[in-house]
C-alpha cells in the first residue's frame, strides 16, 4: 500500500530515464555460490556469535557503580581530613591569640649602652606555649595575613602606620650604632671597657 | 522492527540481490562472489537485522572487496575485466555484444564513486535513501551524484569511439 508520508523519489529528466531503462536491460550474471555451504557457514557463524559472551549492560552498570562509590568514599575521606585540619588549626590560633593578649615583656633592644651597674635585663622565658605566640609572623605578607586573620582588615592599616614609624626610628638608631662600630673601633673598645 | 536473521531471509537476499552485490563487488576485486558470501555470513552473525539490511549488505560487500583488492597491483585492469565478466547481456535484444562492451567500457571510465552509484541504483534497485545509508551521504547528495554520473555516462556513450571509427574507416 502506498504510504503518503514516504517522500517521493526525485525524478530524472526523460533522457536520463531512458538511459536508465536501457542500462537496466543489461542483467548481471547470477552468483555461483554453493547455497548449502553458505547456509552451513551462516548457521555456524550465528551459533558462534550467540555463544560468545557479550559485554552485558548489567556488568557495565556494576563497574560504573563501583567507580562512583570509590570516588564518593575518597572525597568523603578527603573532606574529613580537611575538616580535622581546620579544627586543629583554629585551636592553635586561639592559643596563639590568648598568649598574644597577655602583657609581654618588651625586649630591651634600645640604644642605651649596657652598664656594669645596671642589672641585666630580664629575658622573658620562652615556654612551649609562648613559642606559638612568638612564632607569629612579624613582617611581610605573612605578617599582614596574620594581622588580617586575627584582628581584622582594618587593623592592617593602623599597624602599618605605627609599625613603620617605630621601625624607622629603631632602624635609625641601629644604623648609627653600626656605623660607629665600623668606623670607630676605639670608641667600641672604650665602650666595652667601661 | 528488527527481527533475527533466519535462513529464509538469507536465501531471499541471495536470490534477489546476490547478482547485483557480486557486480558491485567486482568493481574492486575479482573475488566478488567470496565477498558476497562473507557478507551474508556476517549478516547471519548479527543478533538483530540492521535497520536497512540491503544498505548494510552493500557496505559490508564494499569493505570486503576493498580489503581483498588492497595491495594488489594493476587493480584497474582487473576491475574492468572482473566487471565485464559479470554481465550476461540483454535477453530482450536491446543490446548486442558491441553495445554491452561499450557500456562496460563507459562504466570503466567513470570514477569509482560514480560507478558504484550507478550499480547500486540500476542493477541493485536501491532507493536513494538506501544508497545514502550505504555510502553515508545525504539523500539529496545521493540523487545529485547519481544524476551527474548518468549524465557523464551518457556523454561517454554518445562520444564516438576512436578505435571503432578507425576500424570502420581505415583510411
Amino acid at each position: 500500500m502506498f504510504d503518503e508520508r514516504e517522500p517521493a523519489e526525485p525524478e530524472l529528466t526523460p533522457e536520463l530515464q531512458a538511459l536508465e531503462g536501457k542500462l537496466a536491460r543489461l542483467s548481471p550474471a547470477a552468483v555461483r555460490l554453493d547455497r548449502d555451504r553458505l547456509m552451513f557457514e551462516a548457521g555456524m557463524g550465528a551459533g558462534r556469535a550467540a555463544s560468545e559472551p557479550s559485554p552485558s549492560p548489567s556488568l557495565k552498570g556494576q563497574r560504573n557503580v563501583w567507580v562512583w562509590r570509590g570516588g564518593a568514599a575518597l572525597m568523603t575521606a578527603a573532606s574529613l581530613v580537611l575538616a580535622t585540619m581546620l579544627v586543629w588549626q583554629r585551636q592553635e590560633f586561639d592559643v596563639a591569640l590568648r598568649e598574644a593578649k597577655q602583657p609581654a615583656v618588651a625586649p630591651q633592644l634600645a640604644s642605651a649602652q649596657p652598664t656594669a651597674s645596671s642589672p641585666p635585663a630580664a629575658v622573658p622565658e620562652v615556654s612551649t606555649a609562648n613559642w606559638i605566640a612568638l612564632r607569629q609572623p612579624a613582617a611581610g605578607y605573612l605578617g599582614i595575613r596574620y594581622t588580617a586573620v586575627t584582628r581584622g582588615v582594618d587593623a592592617i592599616e593602623s599597624e602599618s602606620r605605627d609599625g613603620s614609624a617605630s621601625r624607622s626610628s629603631h632602624q635609625l638608631e641601629r644604623n648609627e650604632r653600626d656605623i660607629m662600630n665600623d668606623f670607630l673601633p676605639s670608641a667600641k673598645q672604650s665602650r666595652s671597657r667601661s | 522492527m528488527n527481527g533475527p536473521i533466519d535462513a529464509e531471509l538469507l536465501g531471499r537476499l541471495l536470490d534477489e540481490h546476490g547478482a547485483a552485490l557480486a557486480l558491485y563487488a567486482s568493481q574492486w576485486t575479482a573475488a566478488a562472489e567470496d565477498c558476497v558470501q562473507e557478507a551474508l555470513v556476517e549478516l547471519a552473525r548479527q543478533r538483530q537485522a540492521p535497520d536497512h539490511t540491503l544498505a548494510w549488505l552493500y557496505r559490508v560487500v564494499k569493505n570486503r572487496a576493498l580489503n581483498a583488492a588492497r595491495g594488489a597491483r594493476r587493480r584497474r585492469e582487473r576491475e574492468s575485466r572482473a566487471m565485464s565478466e559479470r554481465f550476461v547481456g540483454d535477453e530482450r535484444g536491446a543490446f548486442d555484444d558491441d553495445d554491452t562492451r561499450a557500456v562496460i567500457e563507459a562504466l570503466g571510465q567513470l570514477d569509482a564513486s560514480e560507478r558504484e552509484l550507478i550499480v547500486m541504483r540500476i542493477w541493485g534497485g536501491l532507493k536513494y535513501e538506501e544508497i545514502a545509508e550505504a555510502l553515508t551521504i545525504s539523500i539529496s547528495s545521493a540523487h545529485r551524484q547519481y544524476e551527474r554520473a548518468l549524465v557523464k555516462l551518457r556523454t561517454i556513450l554518445e562520444t564516438p569511439c576512436s578505435t571503432n571509427a578507425n576500424r570502420q574507416n581505415p583510411n
